[in-house]
């Protein structure tokens, strides 16, 4: 079970109040948070540490936009990763492009193909006059007993894919967690092949969830119409 | 994408479609342009994303002016004809509610809801008005609810593109294609179920030019309810699954409530009225033959369709269906609205009534004029 | 020093059984379910803030959006504390799926998947599988013509056949592999393509038809995102039997 590390890092104020929220900070320094909490453990809130939360520093806002993991970024995920080529990388390494991310699966004949083909004719879509977009593609498998690194190379070098691809695996607790940020279902089936939900999903350069499509065709022109937005 | 693989998506285009009733053709009211199937296949439940819907690319008609919050009505009454002559964009909000009703005096029962009320509150657009559908399930529903309009043209008429948890809200838009007036209900799992705690109302999209102008237009809607106890039982009556499985119904009623329609809750009418009654049935199970004792139906638009008949007693109304009946009252008095399986009415709840006030016609109905005894041949 | 006011909750072995999935796939018509344990009773409140007050992380004012909607914890009467209207030991409710599984992981446990937590449901108070019982299934059925989100306090019912409590009749539960209640199938010739989202044309595959509130559980999860909260849904932790165990 992977926890939310960044948040906990985030936290600098006293833990029992765990003040980090721009809102709770205006509030008095006496407040006290709950008749739950035995008083004894009420600690004032100190001026010094009001800005604890580089969210809510002013001073702060002109920070680089990659700079801070954002609560709704997935690179907040402890997640590692091992691509076709064995290497290791955690998931929030990606942090900094725009990442257009799918789950698929090697051996997958029918919807994962479809999958590939729709993300290809994204980024074909984004690269203008043969000049490739500063973007990159996470595809994810969810089978990783069958997708060895050998496997996804082998799939990576069959569909010809560039360099901004990135074929890559993890364990079956931390496919699910990828599963279940961009939202898509899956099962696996006694005959060893997935049911699952055909998603594209476009993560900003911080990580957070931008566009999502499920299913073939209808919301491509939208999909590619954000990737252009993140790009610029 | 190889042929096969097209195929395939055809194919699952095919099934999702399967069980969709919102696909009628267009007639005389098609626009010049025929306009294309919408293609809104099933559209991901994206929490946070409202600006990942569709835009509102329109094929056939574009909107034109500001959006405009479309009106919504509880029954028995109807929003006011539109008077527009151009196809708009229409925001229309519904919200889904499980909440203890009265089912009759003395006798509660949960309710599933569209706009807390059985039926659903009535909407009305226009033919080629876009419409973007807000359908918010309440947070303290215990099912996830999905709406499927049959006025829409797509995949599961929103059905698929609404499924939507408790405490959350969906967005879809669709172009109104067809002119006409269409049930709409919810489509979850068990689908019978969500029907008959009274999931569904009535869409009416009218024609370019509106419908005929008449005096007064009501929103009548029947449903069957089917509860452990018997008809009348007292206290919150759960719901019935195997009675409803047997079609077996405990309560035939209209606008889901004994009484809805009688007493202080009767339609009211003056002599001289042209009345047009939307008639919805939401089932889930049974077939109302509608009547209403007294009177004859000018004008019937069955199963809702473009064309009318004439001169109707009683007129069949499917379940997930809909007429629109048109007649004018002649005679002031009370007139009783039954499904004339007349059982359901005097034992199952089905009555409903029209007071009508004004200046007798004796010309057209006496009245009673003599009582008297006669001398009768003696029986074999 | 914080008094601990948490008894540890209980878990009792449940299984091994057989579970019938109601959409199965080829070679799923029947799933053999190990013996695990379960929670006896639902986590309640007070056992979820004494959670959050160790792991501040997980208080509503603290989580990020990727974990819980705006509607975690939200009964609450402030991110550090329950209230007077929220019943203490009563099952937590507004729990997403990340925030339910931190809360087992810090037990060293985990959510139980959905063959695990149907076996378990399936078991009246007399027998193990009751799930063709159609009284047991009225009884299951009965809790959705109760309005609203009342609840009691947890394991204040009778048992079922292994010890669990409420597993019908509170709150609806996370289960961790809940995305695979519904998937839009691969195989779709078959006839499964979303078939919970809508016409309920389940009967077409589904392999026990009277099973209403087993379509009713798949609907509500299907419906389900990770960081989904409704007032109607909490959990209970679950583990695998110790090794040694026969």
């Amino acid at each position: 079970m992977t926890s939310p590390r960044i948040v906990l890092m985030l936290l600098t104020v006293p833990l029992v109040l765990g003040i980090t929220n721009c809102e709770e900070q205006v509030l008095p320094p006496d407040h006290v948070p709950g008749l739950d909490e035995p008083v004894e453990e009420v600690e004032p809130n100190e001026p010094a540490e009001a800005h604890a939360d580089p969210h809510c520093d002013p001073d702060k806002e002109h920070l680089a936009a990659s700079e801070p993991i954002l609560g709704a970024s997935v690179y907040q995920l402890d997640i590692s990763l091992t691509d076709q080529d064995g290497e290791t990388a955690a998931l929030a390494d990606f942090q900094g492009e725009p990442v257009v991310a799918a789950l698929i699966y090697t051996t997958c004949t029918t919807a994962c193909p479809m999958i590939l083909n729709e993300v290809e004719s994204i980024v074909d879509a984004v690269d203008e006059d043969g000049k490739p977009a500063k973007i990159k593609v996470l595809l994810i498998s969810m089978d990783p007993e069958r997708d060895t690194p050998e496997a996804l190379k082998a799939y990576r070098d069959f569909h010809q894919l560039d360099e901004r691809y990135v074929l890559a695996r993890a364990d079956e607790a931390q496919v699910r967690e990828i599963a279940a940020v961009l939202g898509t279902r899956y099962r696996q089936l006694p005959s060893g092949d997935y049911n699952h939900s055909p998603v594209i999903a476009l993560l900003d350069a911080q990580g957070q969830l931008t566009g999502r499509m499920e299913g073939f065709g209808q919301q491509r022109g939208e999909l590619v119409e954000r990737l252009r937005d993140l790009v610029e | 994408m190889t042929l096969n693989q097209t195929i395939m998506c055809l194919a699952a285009a095919a099934l999702l479609a399967g069980c969709n009733s919102s696909t009628s053709t267009s007639e005389s009211s098609a626009p010049s342009v025929i306009p294309e199937a919408n293609a809104a296949g099933p559209i991901a439940f994206a929490p946070g994303l409202a600006s990942a819907l569709p835009s509102s690319e329109v094929r056939g008609w574009t909107p034109e002016g500001d959006p405009i919050t479309g009106e919504v009505t509880y029954a028995p009454d109807v929003p006011a004809p539109i008077d527009r002559d151009y196809p708009a964009k229409v925001i229309i909000e519904l919200e889904t509610t499980e909440e203890v009703m009265e089912i009759a005096d003395g006798t509660d029962y949960t309710f599933w809801t569209f706009g807390g009320a059985v039926p659903g509150k009535f909407m009305r657009v226009r033919q080629g008005d876009t419409v973007e559908f807000h359908l918010k399930n309440h947070p303290d529903s215990k099912m996830p609810h999905n709406i499927d309009l049959h006025a829409v043209t797509g995949p599961g008429g929103g059905a698929t593109s609404t499924f939507t948890a408790p405490g959350h809200e969906t967005v879809f838009t669709f172009q109104a294609l067809n002119a006409g007036l269409f049930v709409y209900h919810c489509a979850t799992a068990p689908v019978g179920m969500h029907i008959a705690n009274g999931m569904y109302g009535l869409i009416l999209v009218e024609p370019p030019g509106g419908l005929p102008a008449v005096d007064k237009e009501f929103y009548v809607m029947q449903g069957d309810f089917y509860t452990t106890g018997e008809y009348g039982a007292e206290g919150l009556q759960p719901f019935s699954m195997d009675k409803a499985i047997d079609e077996d119904a405990t309560y035939v009623l209209f606008n889901g409530r004994v009484g809805a329609l009688t007493g202080d809750n009767a339609l009211k009418a003056e002599v001289g009225d042209k009345v047009r009654m939307f008639v919805g049935n939401g089932g889930p199970n049974l077939i109302s033959s509608f009547h209403v004792i007294g009177e004859i139906f000018d004008k019937v638009y069955p199963e809702a369709g473009t064309r009318f008949q004439e001169n109707v007693q009683t007129t069949l109304i499917p379940a997930g269906g809909a007429a629109m009946v048109e007649f004018e009252v002649e005679v002031p008095g009370t007139y009783i609205i039954v499904d004339h399986s007349i059982f359901r009415t005097f034992h199952k709840g089905s009555l409903g009534m029209l007071q009508v006030g004004g200046d007798e016609a004796p010309a057209i109905y006496s009245g009673q004029q003599s009582d008297t005894e006669y001398e009768a041949e003696p029986l074999k | 020093m914080k008094i601990f006011l948490l008894v540890l909750a209980s878990m009792t072995t449940v299984g091994p059984g057989l579970w019938r999935p109601l959409y199965p796939a080829e070679g799923e018509e029947e799933i053999t379910v190990p013996a695990f344990e379960l929670d006896e009773a639902a986590v309640t409140h007070r056992q979820f803030l004494e959670f959050v007050q160790e792991h501040p992380e997980w208080r509503r004012d603290n989580v990020g959006s990727l974990f819980a909607d705006e509607g975690y914890l939200d009964s609450w009467a402030g991110p550090g504390e329950l209230g007077s209207s929220v019943g203490r030991g009563h099952p937590v409710s507004g729990v997403s799926w990340w925030a339910a599984r931190a809360y087992c992981s810090s037990r060293d446990a985990r959510l139980p998947t959905e063959a695990e937590w149907e076996l378990a449901a399936q078991a009246s108070t007399e027998e193990a599988d009751a799930s063709e019982d159609p009284e047991h299934l009225a009884q299951i059925l009965a809790w959705y013509s109760r309005p609203g989100n009342q609840t009691d306090p947890v394991a204040h019912s009778e048992p079922n056949f292994w010890g669990v409590y409420d597993l019908h009749g509170q709150v609806w539960e996370w289960v961790d592999d809940y995305a695979s209640a519904l998937v839009a199938n691969d195989n779709r010739e078959d006839g499964t393509v979303d078939i919970t989202r809508f016409c309920g044309a389940g009967a077409i595959t589904a392999s026990l038809k009277i099973d209403y509130a087993a379509f009713m559980r798949i609907a509500f999860r299907s419906s389900l995102q990770a960081d989904s909260t409704t007032r109607n849904l909490g959990f209970r932790c679950a583990r695998d039997l110790p090794k040694e165990a026969p």
